[in-house]
């Protein structure tokens, strides 16, 4: 049951990372995945359902992996850059997953919404504290819009099928999302250390 | 109910049709301003408008974009990417833009449609869209600029 429901997961992540959200079917879920219909709607009452645990079990994970690269070093700028070389290296893994995370959800109200719910509260707080680096007010928004443009930029990557070109960009993307706490120059020097 | 081929071909049409009205607003507002900063600003303060006056078409080029798949993201991005090459067209000229990395412009732009995009499910965050306008000029032009020049040109102290 684990295996099928593991298997079900990939089916999942490959039928929306191919055709959206929307035009994944049950019937487009289970061909990859290997398993029946029958099967498939043992474990998981439908598809929204089943989306639901894999996106849970994929951001729960990509938060631990992304919280122990951080925890392992410091200080705080070069946190940053470890944090982000870490979520690049499964997003490349596991790019279908990847993709998953920042799929229109099941739950109704804009797709950007619930990204911004999901993935900037798990990992806004851990960029805010550069702020006492800052040497003046930053926009309250900041937060939000570096991590959004940091996903953008790993998603169009990986909506073209480049994902092995997602790790030479953790230096890149450490320094665009250090910037504004520390200046350009710092920042360059902070994500040259990844 | 329309077969998928159909809502695709119908999603593409009003896709481009409001994209041409963004444009639209975006490059009449840059027209008035002959530096690059003030262009910037500009655009930004006219796109934060856009959306609050046409939530609708805010939200088709970027949740509904989003939510349509392959075909869908590819539009959004094409869409990010033009607005990214009118950052790159500042590089030159300002002090701290030659040595950004290549990702700045797009991540930047993507980071603003997210802004935008998060705010149009509710009618009271899609009138509170322009108010935004000022912090994410800042945004932007922080790391071309530095934070100081970036700060007084989104509080419209210099231009």
């Amino acid at each position: 049951m684990r295996d099928q429901r593991r298997r079900i997961h990939t089916g999942v992540a490959k039928a929306i990372a191919g055709q959206g959200y929307e035009r994944a079917t049950v019937e487009r879920i289970i061909k990859p995945a290997g398993v029946s219909r029958r099967t498939f709607y043992e474990i998981f009452p439908g598809k929204d359902d089943a989306f639901l645990s894999v996106h849970e079990e994929t951001l729960a994970e990509l938060t631990v992996r992304v919280a122990a690269a951080a925890r392992a070093t410091r200080p705080w700028a070069r946190q940053v850059g470890a944090a982000i070389a870490t979520a690049l290296e499964m997003a490349a893994t596991r790019p279908e997953h990847a993709l998953l995370l920042v799929e229109e959800p099941p739950t109704g109200g804009p797709r950007a919404a619930y990204m911004h719910d999901q993935l900037v509260a798990r990992f806004a707080p851990g960029l805010r504290l550069g702020r006492r680096y800052a040497p003046g007010p930053l926009p309250a928004t900041l937060e939000q819009a570096l991590l959004s443009g940091l996903v953008g930029v790993v998603v169009a990557r990986l909506r073209a099928g480049r994902a092995k070109e997602l790790a030479p960009l953790a230096t890149p993307l450490a320094e665009f999302v250090l910037t504004p706490y520390v200046g350009a120059a710092e920042a360059r020097a902070g994500a040259s250390d990844i | 109910m329309r077969d998928p081929e159909q809502q695709l071909d119908d999603f593409v049409s009003e896709f481009q049709a409001a994209f041409a009205r963004l444009q639209i607003c975006v490059e009449t507002a840059c027209a008035a301003e002959a530096a690059w900063p003030g262009r910037v600003a500009a655009a930004i303060r006219a796109a934060f408008s856009f959306a609050a006056a046409h939530p609708d078409d805010a939200d088709l080029l970027t949740n509904r974009a989003l939510a349509a798949g392959r075909e869908g993201f590819e539009r959004y991005d094409r869409m990010l990417e033009h607005f990214a090459e009118g950052l790159r067209a500042g590089r030159g000229e300002r002090p701290h833009g030659r040595d950004l990395p290549p990702i700045t412009d797009r991540a930047m732009v993507g980071g603003l449609a997210s802004l935008i995009a998060q705010r149009l499910g509710d009618r009271a965050t899609v009138v509170q869209l322009p108010a935004l306008a000022p912090e994410a000029i800042q945004f932007v032009l922080t790391p071309y600029l530095g934070a100081e020049s970036a700060r007084e040109l989104a509080a419209g102290r210099r231009s």
